[in-house]
């Protein structure tokens, strides 16, 4: 019998193909299998499925009212509302009067919702269910876990992500005092943290399954260097637009692809347009079949600026394919091993043209590539499922010694 | 392998009636019963042991040294479990001869169809016995919405003795929530429907089991409280059908608990549970006044 339960709450799921939701649903599936009694709690306007499959037993809450029985003078206010939410308006006073309209409903509902069904363990993902858990007021008392899946910089200090409001970025760093334990991805992400936190804090990275090496064996490789991540600017990839502007003439019989969809689709397809590279570089928008794209291609080129942990580098090892990416770039560094496991591109000088360079050099190479690719396979077999589902249950038990994962 | 799931408490007799219908089921498979007796008297134990005794079935019998209540009974049978398939029958309700065999019949059914096993669980009518009435047959309605026919409780009821799964889908979702001292049934059912598990009828328009339904010694005030608990509990389910329908529900939840109070000679309880349901749902608490009139 399911003998403990576990409540995970994100504030946003339906059709999100986000990496934070797909570890969201993959740790729900895996603690599911090993006898967990799982419930997902949203708190999300559209009443649409997840993006990735669940499995049946586990139960989802959406915990805000639907639009459609909410009163006529109800979705007024609410559409006033929505104005007042999107506008810049962030004069002190009513940007807390702001803050509480936006968020207020999450908290208050969330607080109702944990004395009502009363779980063992609440496990908040992303900072605005870690700040509505962490203000949610509730009588029981379950275990508290914060799973934070970014750099921290960007979680609590960079006023574009997220809430903008000020209100907002206080709570998200004062809330953390109330939780029992917060999973960072990365070792490197303990030094942001205050002294009285570090001894809550577990390193948590992300479980990559295991492909059969059979199935590796079969993968026929075309030419193809991809890149994987949603277009937006963090992940660079007008600067792998522009490596490949000067790759062109030597590779003719070579091609790019480009998966994801984000707001700079429009900016990288005229980038695309305005060095002429239409033929050999696209824009593939979202798969759902992303593992034939790994096993297809031979390289991937990832040169984002930074990782929270970098789950397509990991999927693409376990794919036995060779990466390439910056050497300052976090989740990067952290999973890949210069020249065992991928190839670090020099991030001093001019980025582009050194992600050319070095991607010139693979591509050139194909034995090489096929060692990286051997290498990439083995090296991530420290996050496999198994071990990252152990770190799970220290997270979710609070047992001590935490076991910490080393760095590549 | 069939495991039948039984808690008893201090009603020896009940036990002894209960095990005799399983005795004589005509489905001839290998079958053990699991006892679980909830802290029982002295002297309604010893008898239940003597019951358990006589009987030619295989019964494992379990005692809890006190009286926890039925959800945490449930959960320790449920855990004691280990067969392919189980069923569960109440001390003091009975299954007539050929339930087992026309539920295992669907399970092949649901075989052949390709269906999940380990998502379904087989109900069947029943006969609803008052105590001093004649028995009235029940039909478990199957089809259309059995998340929002659940929560109405007029087409499907949520009563365990009428199911047969196997072990997997009465693990599907967690067990018996123990804060619930009546109606864990019914927060059992809303749970693995909502966890996408699905419930089938035998297709027999007999019915298969009968359940002896009293009110006598039940609190209404710890059974409105429980339909709180659930109705909170699953309340993100329950909003899905508009603002209506949850009214509608709490004040059929307020004439359930009126009902208790009124065949325990509170009369003024039941009032206060008429009033709190003319107050959730005022037409829907005149219908049920016009219609209990007009039945005397």
């Amino acid at each position: 019998m399911r003998q403990l339960k576990i409540c995970f709450v994100i504030e946003k799921l339906a059709l999100r193909s986000g990496g934070a939701e797909r570890v969201l649903i993959e740790t729900a599936n895996a603690l599911h299998d090993a006898g967990y009694a799982i419930e997902i709690v949203t708190h999300e306007p559209r009443g649409k499925p997840p993006f990735y499959p669940l499995r049946a037993g586990i139960i989802q809450s959406n915990i805000r009212p639907a639009n459609e029985f909410r009163s006529r003078g109800r979705r007024v206010l609410d559409r006033l509302r929505a104005r007042f939410h999107r506008s810049d308006v962030l004069w002190p006073g009513v940007r807390r009067l702001k803050w509480v309209s936006m968020h207020g409903g999450f908290w208050r509902r969330l607080g109702r919702h944990i004395d009502a069904t009363a779980p063992d363990i609440v496990v908040a993902f992303l900072p605005p269910a870690v700040t509505a858990l962490g203000l949610a007021r509730f009588r029981h008392k379950p275990r508290l876990f914060a799973s934070l899946h970014n750099v921290p910089e960007q979680d609590f200090d960079n006023p574009e992500r997220w809430d903008p409001n000020p209100v907002d970025r206080m709570y998200r760093r004062r809330v953390l005092e109330r939780y029992d334990a917060i999973g960072i991805l990365l070792p490197e992400f303990r030094d942001w943290f205050p002294t009285r936190l570090q001894d809550r804090l577990i390193v948590m990275p992300n479980a990559v399954p295991p492909v059969s090496p059979s199935r590796l064996a079969q993968a026929k490789r075309e030419k193809t260097v991809i890149s994987v991540g949603r277009l937006a600017d963090v992940k660079e990839h007008r600067l792998l637009i522009e490596a490949w502007s000067h790759l062109k003439a030597d590779f003719p019989d070579w091609s790019c692809r480009i998966y994801g969809v984000g707001p700079l689709e429009h900016e990288l397809s005229d980038l695309i347009r305005k060095h002429g590279l239409e033929d050999t570089v696209m824009l593939m928008g979202d798969t759902r079949d992303i593992e034939s794209v790994y096993f297809s291609a031979s390289l991937l080129a990832h040169p984002a600026k930074f990782e929270g942990f970098g789950l397509v580098i990991t999927e693409a090892l376990a794919h036995g394919l060779p990466v390439l990416g910056y050497e300052d770039c976090s989740g990067f560094n952290f999973i890949v091993e210069n020249g065992r496991s991928g190839i670090f591109v020099p991030s001093e000088g001019n980025r582009a043209q050194n992600l050319s360079v070095e991607m010139a050099k693979l591509m050139r190479d194909p034995e090489r590539r096929a060692a990286l690719g051997e290498g990439g396979f083995k090296a991530i077999e420290r996050f496999a499922p198994e071990r990252i589902l152990d770190l799970w249950k220290v997270a979710i038990h609070g047992t001590e010694p935490v076991p910490q994962l080393g760095k590549a | 392998m069939l495991d039948v799931l039984i808690p008893h408490y201090n009603d020896a007799a009940a036990l002894d009636m209960t095990l005799q219908s399983i005795e004589a089921q005509s489905w001839k498979g290998k079958l053990r019963a699991i006892v679980m007796d909830d802290g029982s008297d002295k002297e309604e134990l010893a008898h239940a042991e003597k019951v358990i005794l006589n009987s030619a079935l295989k019964i494992e019998f379990m005692k809890s040294p006190e009286n926890r209540g039925r959800p945490v009974t449930r959960n320790k049978l449920l855990a004691a479990a280990d067969a392919r398939f189980i069923a569960w029958l109440d001390a003091g309700d009975v299954w007539y001869k050929h339930k087992l065999q026309d539920q295992f019949n669907t399970i092949y059914q649901c075989v052949y169809a390709g269906e999940d096993l380990n998502r379904i669980w087989v109900t069947c009518n029943y006969d609803w016995q008052w105590m001093g009435r004649k028995r009235r047959k029940v039909t478990q309605t199957t089809s259309g919405d059995q998340l929002k026919n659940l929560f109405v409780g007029d087409r499907l009821r949520a009563y365990l003795w009428t199911l047969l799964g196997t072990r997997e889908s009465f693990n599907l979702v967690g067990g018996f929530d123990e804060r619930l001292p009546r109606l864990q049934d019914l927060d059992y059912f809303i749970s693995f429907v909502r966890g996408g598990g699905r419930l089938v009828n035998t297709g027999q328009s007999e019915p298969l089991c009968c359940y002896f339904k009293s009110d006598v010694g039940r609190n209404a005030q710890e059974i409105r409280d429980c339909y709180d608990t659930i109705f909170n509990k699953h309340g993100p389910a329950l909003g899905r059908y508009g603002h209506g329908f949850r009214r509608r529900s709490h004040a059929k939840a307020d004439f359930v608990a009126a009902r208790f109070a009124e065949n325990n000679k509170r009369p003024l309880m039941a009032l206060k549970f008429w009033l709190q349901a003319f107050g959730s749902d005022p037409r829907y608490a005149l219908y049920r006044t016009k219609t209990s009139l007009q039945k005397g």
